[in-house]
């Protein structure tokens, strides 16, 4: 009650403020009046005399105003944004012409470099200015003092007070150095609680190729290649295996997601080729694209994210690991153009080496020991011409290829809008006899509108990818392996035309990628704090393929007519997510919040035209036509919400949340939305003010933690729905087919899960040296697995069932970065990445009713195997195996020893020295790694000796060291017989641990030195900087595995290539 | 903070509004919903149809095989292997031949419980229609758990359209087995057409199932139940209906014999029935079984189903009797069918049943009707029960031998029958096999579903 009387009287104070003359307020409406006019009419209405010159108002100008307010607030809003200034004196209001003012500045880093680009923000007005090439800005204002806050991209932003400096320094930060686009905003990757790697292509300094090689650099990313041939297929892993699975052969659910500017690509669950068993029975050869169609010069930066925290905010895509590819953004306004040029030679290395032709017939007649008739029916080897010897691995492979890449871009805009346009060619060839021939024409665009209030941001940016591709439509390894003496070209009467190796070669594959993605972001400032910002993505892409055989490349006495087979998949994609930032620091806290949502749709069509006979070689030709992909399509869609909140207390405690829920299409009615989430936090002590000053050259020093759970929903599409198919032997002919149900639906099926944990800790030596070393442990459950079903269901088999089965992968990233003083003559860096995974198959327990039983044990490593225990060659020749269980007897009960092909640890060496113009690059790749052994191969194709009305085969040449040729012998004796006791032996020593060895290597990938010339006199002729370069991939490979090639696990498909690039790049600017 | 809560809004109905936003169209082909309208659902049943003929199996060849090799009227003439042990008794649960009988009947199930769960409620589908597709539905389902119910006692009871649960279901007693089957069938009795509306083309004929199929069903599952009355009762139906008559031997098993209650249209292009094509054998080829002693004593002399149904090849110097009722090995022309019910089968189940409730004259009368069709010269004279019934035994054999293995239902059920002549005829026949024992009167379950499905019980001693 106290209060009351208080109350009142403010009350009365304020209504007799409101009574004062000034604060009266009015209410006005002009339409289209002249400015005079109006301050005419203000000045009625009021009853206060407004003093001003007419001339300062142009004529021309007239104003409209709805409006209440006092006279000075009327005035104020009457005249915003022009040069006059209101006074009143008393009673009187003077208006008159602002005094106008310039002002400038100059931007300088530490090192007294002008900075141009630099961002200058004044805050009372929301106007932003950009300073020039020099680093200078100037601009004649109405004002009497003027508050800049400046920024730039790896600077430390700072705040000035215009006039009174001159010059500003923008200090370059380590710090922000780090800052990178990721997950729905930015992250500091230095100090934030989760793990980003990032890769700049610039920084690397070197062109690489593909987006695979460039993925190598980053900690904790496996990249298996499984050909050589550099637009092959490979396969991306991060952080190992988690499922038991293939969801088809060659394509894991593991596969990490892919985004290119926010867009989701579907290089790893896109269109996958659909000839690969037609063309490429092996999966080792070219025809698949993975990622091929972007152009690594367009590609600003690659972040790796891998742990729990990082990866939940994508929830539902996120298990397996994120790769984000941030496209190049326009930079300044002057006109810069790029062009750039370089040539390659690939040249086989290791060529795998094959018997002579006295060895070849000396191991056949060693296995035939006289057991086997010699006849042209039975060995028509024998009797070709002995005399006769073609080298058919370097016929194969040793045929050196040319490579050429042109690109040329440009970048330019005015003070709101900017551009940048890329054009790139490439075509690569492989080291085939044929013409193998991998051609891309990229295109790239990024248009960005800034209006100068600044009130908005638009960028849109827009890639587009063809690329045509030419091979041989079979696996062209068994030309290596013709037999010796086989002319290849000459037809032999005792060969059939099977033999006749080249034959292969009588095929044609083609391919048309075609790629989009475009992308429109628009930012939208809402006051200080807020921001609300809309992407929208759309994505294209599309694979045709042809393949076609040619008369003479079937086998057999009677022709066959020529075939043909096609194929056409397309994807498109579209995604929008509207998002709300906020960011605030209200003290010594910082606060980062995201909001948004995510809806995609995808859309898939594929079609299918198994072989058609086609009358002779030339409609072949012609009719080379791709298919329109329509007869089938399949339909995903996501739908996400998220949030994420970043707070920072001090700098030196950083703390992370996370959490979205997801919605797949893929799943059935409860089932459909998945709930992930993550919690982080890292300590920064090094920042805290009692960071002991004896520790002050540990410049810097965090720990981290986080832990989180995502997801996958990488099964089929509809595998909830019961799948029905149309019978191809009617019950009543003439009426319609009867439906069978083929497949049941599991409508209980649920999204996959990994929980992440993971720990780090970071530490930097005097701004030098930064070691990292991070433990992950990552458990993954809710396998999907193709599951059997007792009959009474109705059905046997279930595509997708989720088993309780657990997989674990837990190991250690380390990872070593040095740089020297950047003042220093000498610049040097050194970058060291090492990742020790391990594998485990934790619990399964119904692994006993499945059919993978046989292939997987509890315990260990998901490649692990039961095997025989290998005793090496007995008095006969012939391979032994331990009777482990001692029964007396060697049975399916001795396979008790255990081998894996885990990878055992992984890293990358990178060494930048610079020195003038100089620049020196090395990258060295190392893999500790078990493998099956070269014999282990070699008996996979075919067993020495062997050789049957199917194919003669040659032998490599390790089979000399055969028994009883050598002691200790590798082979067991040759044996041309199936029903031999040999073959007993052979199938034991196959599944034994003999099959076992060591393929671990290390190989120099990349080795480049390049020079920059910058003179006068190309500046005058408007040249920035030109650049040459030589490069050489491939160039050493040291492993113990001598008999084959380690980097491609199956030795024999093909050899290393070495690949020596040489080029040059011309920059020119305004 | 307009947009704000717009966004907060937004994402709240995205989230309430999530499974509406992330429906898929259905894409066309496979995925397609059956039961739209009424082609779509005569097309699902059609399907169960032909699924149970796509492969050999219970409802393509394997009963008349194994049935015939375990009930006696066929031996094989090797000795080795999974099908020489139905023929002396030593069946394991591991034998091949198991699951191909276990698994058809269970899937035909499936469809059926998945057409029985889903077509009252389609509305796409006229009333007429859904009438005598359901019908049909509650019929397979009936055949399938009366062949499941009569090979292996105990058998889980799957009605509902729940994978999941389904997988887990355990056995359920035979008479509740069996109670389902007659439920099933009296309730096809009210949808099913005397003429389907999907067979009336000659070369259609009888090939779906029709009231008289359901009737001559219910007649044999009462009969095996001892239900003499109604087996009786619905015997007279489909004798009295006048849409089926006898038809002379050697057109029996002609697709358009006039005698078909219910018959399966082969259709795998390179066959013709499964036992035609199992039975018979090349010119020059050995054939794989031959008739044994028992079933060829079992016709009188001068029986025109000896000199019609069977067929001599002489193997090595030795004649060897075949069946010879379907007489196309495979392709075409497709004139035969597989036979599934026929009316001479109706005759002897009331003759049976007579027997058991004492109308002696009828059973006679009903005896003497198939006998005279085969063997006009030689009467049935037999007028006391026990000697009807040797009779009756006799015709069975002589009439039904290699036809969906009823003589070893016969057996197993007589030999389950109180003491009397029929379990001592039966006893007698069985203690005679070297393998037997009582417990191999039912299959031991598939060795694969037991491990399957965990809550299986295997049968006992097995």
């Amino acid at each position: 009650m106290r209060l009351a009387p208080m109350v009142l009287c403010s009350l009365f104070f304020v209504q007799s403020l409101l009574a004062t003359d000034t604060a009266q307020k009015f209410s006005v409406h002009f339409r289209n009046l002249p400015a005079a006019a109006a301050v005419d009419s203000i000045s009625k209405i009021s009853g206060r005399p407004i003093h001003f010159d007419v001339r300062l108002f142009p004529p021309e100008w007239r104003v409209t105003l709805r409006a209440y307010g006092t006279v000075t607030e009327l005035l104020h809003q009457l005249l915003a944004g022009k040069p006059y200034q209101v006074e009143e004196a008393g009673h009187d209001i003077y208006i008159s012409l602002q005094p106008k003012k310039l002002f400038s500045l100059l931007v300088l880093n530490q090192r007294g470099e002008r900075l141009a680009d630099v961002t200058l923000h004044d805050a009372d007005s929301n106007r932003r200015w950009k300073t020039n090439a020099d680093g200078r800005w100037q601009a004649w204002l109405y004002h009497d003092t003027l508050r800049l806050r400046l920024s730039m991209v790896n600077h430390r932003a700072d705040s000035i007070t215009l006039p009174g400096t001159v010059v500003a320094t923008l200090e370059e930060s380590i710090d922000l150095q780090e800052e990178v686009e990721c997950g729905y905003g930015k992250t500091n990757t230095r100090r934030s609680p989760g793990v980003a790697v990032v890769i700049r292509p610039e920084q690397i300094g070197q062109p690489y190729f593909t987006i695979a090689d460039v993925l190598r650099l980053a900690t904790g990313v496996l990249v298996n290649s499984k050909t050589d041939v550099r637009w092959g297929n490979s396969t991306i892993e991060i952080r190992g295996s988690r499922t038991i699975q293939p969801l088809s052969p060659g394509r894991r659910i593991d596969e990490p997601l892919v985004l290119i500017d926010n867009v989701p690509c579907l290089a790893c669950t896109g269109p996958q080729s659909q000839l690969t068993s037609v063309v490429d029975p092996l999966g080792t050869g070219p025809g698949l694209h993975q990622l091929t169609f972007l152009n690594v010069d367009d590609v600003e930066s690659i972040t790796v994210l891998k742990d729990g925290l990082a990866t939940a905010i994508y929830g539902a895509r996120g298990a397996n690991g994120v790769i984000l590819i941030n496209l190049r953004k326009t930079k300044g306004q002057r006109l810069r153009i790029n062009a750039y040029l370089a040539s390659s030679v690939v040249s086989a290395y290791r060529v795998p080496q094959t018997l002579h032709t006295t060895d070849y017939l000396l191991l056949r007649l060693e296995a035939i020991d006289g057991r086997i008739a010699i006849n042209k029916g039975n060995t028509p080897d024998l009797f070709l011409d002995s005399t006769r010897y073609t080298n058919w691995p370097r016929k194969l492979y040793n045929n050196p290829a040319i490579n050429h890449t042109a690109q040329l871009s440009a970048s330019g805009g005015t003070e709101t809008f900017s551009w940048l346009g890329s054009l790139n060619f490439r075509k690569e060839q492989y080291v085939y006899p044929t013409t193998v021939m991998d051609e891309w024409a990229r295109f790239y665009t990024q248009l960005r509108y800034e209006p100068v209030s600044r009130s908005f941001s638009i960028t849109a940016l827009a890639a587009a990818s063809l690329g045509s591709n030419a091979s041989p439509a079979a696996d062209l390894s068994p030309i290596a392996y013709a037999l010796p003496h086989a002319s290849g070209t000459v037809k032999d009467d005792s060969l059939s035309r099977s033999d006749d190796p080249l034959r292969l070669l009588k095929s044609r594959y083609h391919a048309a990628t075609t790629y989009y993605l475009s992308h429109v972001q628009l930012n939208l400032p809402i006051g200080h704090l807020l921001e609300a910002r809309v992407n929208v993505g759309l994505g294209y892409q599309g694979l045709r393929e042809k393949a076609g055989y040619f008369s003479g490349f079937f086998t057999g006495d009677s022709p066959v007519a020529p075939q043909l087979v096609q194929a056409a998949r397309q994807v498109r994609t579209w995604i929008t997510e509207p998002q709300l930032h906020l960011q605030a620091h209200p003290g010594h806290l910082q606060l980062r919040a995201v909001l948004g949502v995510s809806y995609q749709q995808s859309r898939y069509r594929s079609d299918l035209l198994p072989n058609q006979p086609v009358a002779d070689d030339a409609a072949l030709h012609r009719q080379l036509v791709y298919p329109k992909p329509d007869t089938s399509w399949t339909q995903y869609k996501l739908l996400s919400t998220f949030a994420r909140v970043h707070l920072a207390w001090k700098k030196q405690w950083q703390w992370e949340g996370s959490g979205r829920m997801d919605a797949s299409s893929r799943f059935y009615g409860r089932q459909r939305p998945g709930w992930f989430y993550a919690v982080g936090g890292a300590w920064i002590p090094s920042d805290a003010p009692w960071w002991p000053k004896r520790l002050s050259k540990v410049s810097f020093a965090r720990v981290r933690f986080s832990h989180g759970l995502t997801g996958s929903d990488q099964v089929a599409d509809y595998a909830y729905m019961g799948q029905w198919s149309p019978s191809n032997a009617p019950y009543s002919y003439g009426a319609y087919p009867g439906w069978q149900a083929s497949l049941p639906g599991n409508k209980l099926l649920t999204w996959a899960k990994t929980r992440k944990t993971e720990a780090g800790l970071s530490l930097e030596w005097r701004n030098r040296l930064l070691i990292d070393a991070g433990y992950y442990f990552h458990r993954s459950y809710h396998q999907v697995i193709t599951a059997p079903l007792p009959a009474q269901s109705g059905f046997t088999i279930i595509n997708y069932w989720n088993y309780g089965a657990l997989v674990d992968n837990r190991g250690w990233d380390l990872s070593l970065q040095y740089k020297n003083d950047t003042s220093r003559r000498w610049k040097v860096r050194v970058g060291v990445n090492y990742t020790i995974p391990t594998n485990r198959l934790t619990t399964f327990p119904q692994l006993g009713r499945l059919s993978l039983a046989g292939n997987l044990i509890e315990g260990r490593p998901l490649s692990a195997r039961k095997v025989y225990q290998a005793t090496g060659i007995d008095s006969n020749g012939l391979y032994t195996v331990a009777d482990l269980n001692g029964d007396g007897q060697v049975s399916e009960a001795d396979k008790l020893a255990e081998r894996d092909l885990e990878i055992k640890g992984y890293g990358t060496l990178q060494v930048q020295v610079v020195r003038g113009p100089w620049a020196f690059t090395l990258l060295v790749e190392g893999r500790r790694q078990p493998g099956y052994t070269a014999a282990h191969y070699t008996n996979r194709r075919l067993p020495p000796g062997m050789g049957d009305a199917a194919g003669f085969n040659n032998q490599p040449l390790s089979v000399l060291q055969r028994w009883p040729l050598q002691s200790p012998a590798l082979y067991q004796r040759a044996s041309a017989l199936l029903s031999d006791a040999a073959q007993t032996a052979f199938n034991r020593q196959q599944a034994s641990t003999a099959s076992f060895t060591d393929q671990s290597y290390v190989c120099v990938r990349n080795l480049g030195l390049q020079y920059t010339v910058a003179s006068k006199r190309l500046h005058r002729a408007g040249i920035q900087q030109l650049r040459l370069f030589v490069q050489g991939q491939n160039l050493l490979v040291w492993s113990p595995y001598r008999d084959g090639n380690p980097l491609l696990q199956e030795p024999f498909s093909q050899p290393v290539t070495r690949v020596y690039t040489f080029g040059v790049q011309v920059a020119f600017k305004q | 903070m307009r947009l704000f809560t717009v966004l907060l809004l937004t994402g709240l109905l995205a989230m309430i509004a999530c499974n509406k936003l992330t429906d898929v169209d259905e894409p066309p082909g496979r995925y397609t919903h059956p039961f739209r309208d009424n082609i779509t659902a005569n097309q699902v049943m059609l399907g169960i149809y032909e699924k149970n003929l796509l492969e050999q199996g219970l409802y393509f060849g394997h009963l008349s095989r194994f049935g015939g090799l375990q009930g006696g009227e066929l031996a094989l003439l090797t000795t080795q292997g999974d099908e020489a042990d139905f023929q002396y008794w030593r069946l394991k649960a591991m034998n091949r031949h198991l699951s191909p009988c276990w698994t058809p009947a269970y899937t035909c199930i499936a469809r059926c419980n998945g057409v029985l769960a889903e077509l009252p409620d389609a509305p796409g589908v006229e009333v007429g229609v859904k009438k005598y597709l359901l019908g049909e539905a509650r019929f397979w389902r009936a055949l399938s758990y009366f062949y499941l119910v009569n090979l292996w006692d105990h058998v889980p009871m799957v009605t509902g359209t729940d994978i999941g649960a389904n997988a887990q279901e355990q056995q359920s007693s035979p008479v509740d087995v069996n109670k389902l089957v007659v439920a099933d069938l009296e309730a096809a009795l009210d949808l099913l057409p005397t003429q389907h509306p999907g067979a009336v083309p000659d070369s259609l004929r009888r090939t779906r199932i029709e009231l008289g199929a359901a009737r001559a069903l219910l007649a044999r599952v009462h009969l095996y139940l001892g239900h003499y009355a109604e087996a009786a009762h619905y015997a007279s139906l489909v004798i009295e209906s006048g849409t089926y008559a006898l038809a002379p031997l050697d057109s029996v098993f002609h697709y358009q014999s006039r005698e078909t209650i219910f018959q399966l249209k082969p259709v795998l292009a390179i066959m013709n029935t499964a036992e035609g094509g199992n039975f018979l054998a090349f010119t020059g080829v050995h054939p794989n079984y031959e008739l044994t002693a028992a079933t060829l004593t079992s016709f009188v002399p001068g029986d025109g189903r000896l000199a019609q149904w069977t067929k001599t090849v002489r193997v090595g110097n030795q004649d060897r009797y075949q069946p010879f009722k379907y007489q196309l090995m495979k392709g075409q022309p497709r004139h035969e069918y597989s036979i599934v019910l026929r009316l001479a089968e109706q005759y002897l189940i009331r003759a049976e049943a007579r027997v058991q409730l004492g109308d002696l004259a009828g059973a006679q009368t009903d005896i003497t009707t198939v006998r005279r069709r085969a063997a006009p010269h030689d009467p049935v004279t037999a007028v006391t029960a026990d000697s009807l019934l040797a009779a009756l035994i006799r015709e069975r054999q002589a009439e039904l031998f290699t036809e969906w293995g009823h003589r070893y239902f016969d057996l197993k059920r007589w030999w389950q029958l109180p003491a009397g002549f029929l379990h001592s005829k039966a006893s007698t026949w069985l203690m005679a096999q070297p393998g037997w024992a009582a417990y191999r009167m039912r299959w031991p379950i598939p060795q694969q579903e037991l491990r399957k499905n965990l809550q299986l019980q295997q049968n006992e001693q097995y």
